[in-house]
């Protein structure tokens, strides 16, 4: 009995002596994960280079993004894979589906054309559609053009909105109609009040994350093609000027000798009540011509009526009442706007405006990776902040790798 | 019991006691090898990232230390982040020849090496010791800045 006490106080001195020494068992060092480290310096290194040398701003500038695409390929490791997005310019060919009549796709067409902002040409391609849901993925944005909101199923909008495809909705909509269709609420955000009218204007254009902010800004940069007068920014009414010093500046009276304002590019002033700055004076023209102006405070007027409570995603507005109100709704954005385009010319302000309005719509995203990819669950992403030449706001750029095998 | 002769039992237990001795010992010899390579890994990654940094994003003690005299700390940068100054790429190109005396300056104690080259591959400077042993671990960094408007591949390796 004595000997088998014995036994028992060795296993218990074992099992203790185990237990105390288990500590170093389990021994380890810290896990610093040096691949997963290394693969993100890389990525980041080369971006930043790529910034540095200006290359990836002139990639930028010049359309030329597949040229990330293979630069990017050349440093990556061969066991990753990527994607690469560019955040905050519109894409250069913009793809547009349009439920409307074949005379409201021309007009469509007609304003969209030669387009130009910021010093950036962009293309478009308009297609005509009968449903919502032949809408593609692929498209940039859907317009909705003088339509019931009965034509517009919250369904279809769902996914359009969900795939990242922007909405622009073009109708004279009464209290009735944002009461009685939900998805006037739900997706395009608008509530009703009594119906204003009147000149409405910018609103909204100094909060950098409100649609207004940036839609005013394309409105401002957004060339509008007058035939035989030159590129305008903006036009309401013809301004007859004087050319003089063989184009060199311009002057209200006809007199060029005169004593009085010499007005050259450049300059800010006030033409029938607007603050419009002179961006080029013709210099082939000599004598009576034209200026091409912009505004430069933004506060440009649209005349309409309106039975939209006027928020934060009002664009333009009067006595509370909004007369282009936007939203962001999952991946996409959306805009109503009141119908004021069809009897406007072609040169109009509202022309401008329209183009504004469809660079914002297009969610200003890049897919640079020509291919769409599955990405895995487990996914890492390096963001890039930058600023550009021909761009006035900060460009993101977006990284987003992850390995297809270890 | 006759003097001399041991319990059945006792004999049990000193066993069973020799045995787990035994274990513990083995299992804790059979970890420190491993730990001493996680260990030697984890110096070189530190010593490689802290040579990059170097190299990339300081300019050098004193900043025109490519223009001749006594370099104290060597550094590539041309004051930009990562932009590379050619002289100074080019200087050193030339001070490696001598692989021990930049050693020193670096004051890196493992075995390090250096190479910028294009995308393309061509190289532009490398910096190695005259001899390089097979049997060495090695960490390999690749960074990336931008030289005359090019990007270069900035490679570091550490040995042990």
């Amino acid at each position: 009995m004595k000997g088998m006490l014995r036994i028992l106080e060795a296993i218990i001195g074992c099992v203790l002596l185990l237990t105390a020494l288990s500590f170093f068992f389990g021994m380890k060092t810290t896990t610093v994960y040096w691949d997963e480290s290394k693969i993100r310096m890389e990525i980041r290194d080369v971006l930043m280079s790529m910034y540095a040398s200006g290359k990836l701003q002139q990639m930028i500038d010049n359309n030329e993004i597949n040229n990330i695409q293979s630069t990017l390929e050349k440093i990556m490791p061969t066991n990753t894979d990527f994607s690469v997005e560019l955040n905050g310019l519109p894409p250069r060919d913009i793809k547009i589906a349009c439920l409307c009549s074949a005379g409201d796709a021309d007009k469509f067409q007609d304003r969209l054309r030669d387009m130009n902002s910021n010093g950036i040409n962009y293309g478009v391609t308009l297609r005509t559609i009968t449903n919502i849901d032949q809408t593609n993925t692929d498209d940039n944005v859907l317009i909705v053009s003088n339509r019931p909101p009965t034509q517009l199923d919250e369904n279809n909008l769902n996914n359009i909105l969900g795939n990242g495809t922007g909405v622009i909705y073009y109708n004279k909509l009464t209290e009735n109609d944002i009461n009685n269709y939900p998805v006037l609420r739900n997706i395009f955000n608008l509530t009703s009040q009594t119906k204003e009218s009147g000149d409405s204007s910018f609103s909204n254009i100094d909060t950098p994350g409100y649609p207004a902010f940036r839609i005013s800004e394309y409105f401002n940069n957004t060339v509008v093609y007058i035939p035989d007068l030159g590129n305008f920014y903006v036009y309401s009414g013809k301004t007859t000027v004087y050319i003089c010093g063989g184009g060199a500046y311009m002057r209200f009276d006809v007199n060029c000798g005169d004593l009085g304002s010499n007005y050259f590019a450049g300059d800010v002033l006030q033409i029938n009540g607007y603050y419009v700055k002179i961006y080029s004076i013709n210099s082939i023209h000599v004598g009576l011509g034209v200026i091409d102006h912009g505004i430069s405070f933004y506060n440009y007027f649209f005349t309409a009526q309106s039975a939209v409570v006027s928020g934060w995603g009002s664009v333009s507005e009067k006595n509370n009442a909004a007369l282009i109100h936007a939203n962001y709704y999952k991946n996409g954005r959306t805009v109503w706007i009141n119908s004021f385009y069809r009897d406007i010319n072609v040169d109009s302000d509202y022309s401008q405006l329209l183009r504004g309005i469809t660079l914002w719509a297009t969610g200003e995203k890049i897919r640079i990776t020509q291919e769409e990819k599955d990405k895995p669950g487990d996914w890492s992403t390096i963001n890039l902040l930058m600023s550009g030449t021909s761009y006035s706001h900060p460009v993101e750029l977006k990284l987003i790798f992850w390995k297809v095998f270890f | 019991m006759p003097k001399g002769q041991l319990q059945i039992e006792f004999i049990i237990s000193v066993a069973i006691f020799a045995i787990t001795i035994t274990y513990v010992a083995t299992a804790s010899i059979n970890k420190l090898p491993y730990l001493h390579n996680e260990a030697n890994i984890n110096q070189m990654a530190m010593q490689s990232l802290q040579i990059s940094e170097l190299f990339l994003f300081d300019e050098g003690y004193p900043e025109d230390w490519d223009r001749g005299g006594s370099v104290q700390r060597l550094g590539l940068s041309s004051g930009n982040d990562y932009e590379l100054n050619s002289l100074k790429v080019s200087k050193l190109n030339t001070m490696c020849s001598d692989y021990e005396s930049v050693k020193s300056i670096v004051k890196i104690e493992n075995v390090w090496m250096l190479e910028i080259s294009k995308l393309d591959g061509t190289i532009i400077t490398n910096c190695k010791p005259s001899i390089v042993s097979n049997v060495y671990n090695e960490f390999v960094l690749n960074r990336y800045a931008s030289l005359n408007g090019d990007i270069v591949k900035v490679e570091v390796r550490v040995m042990k």
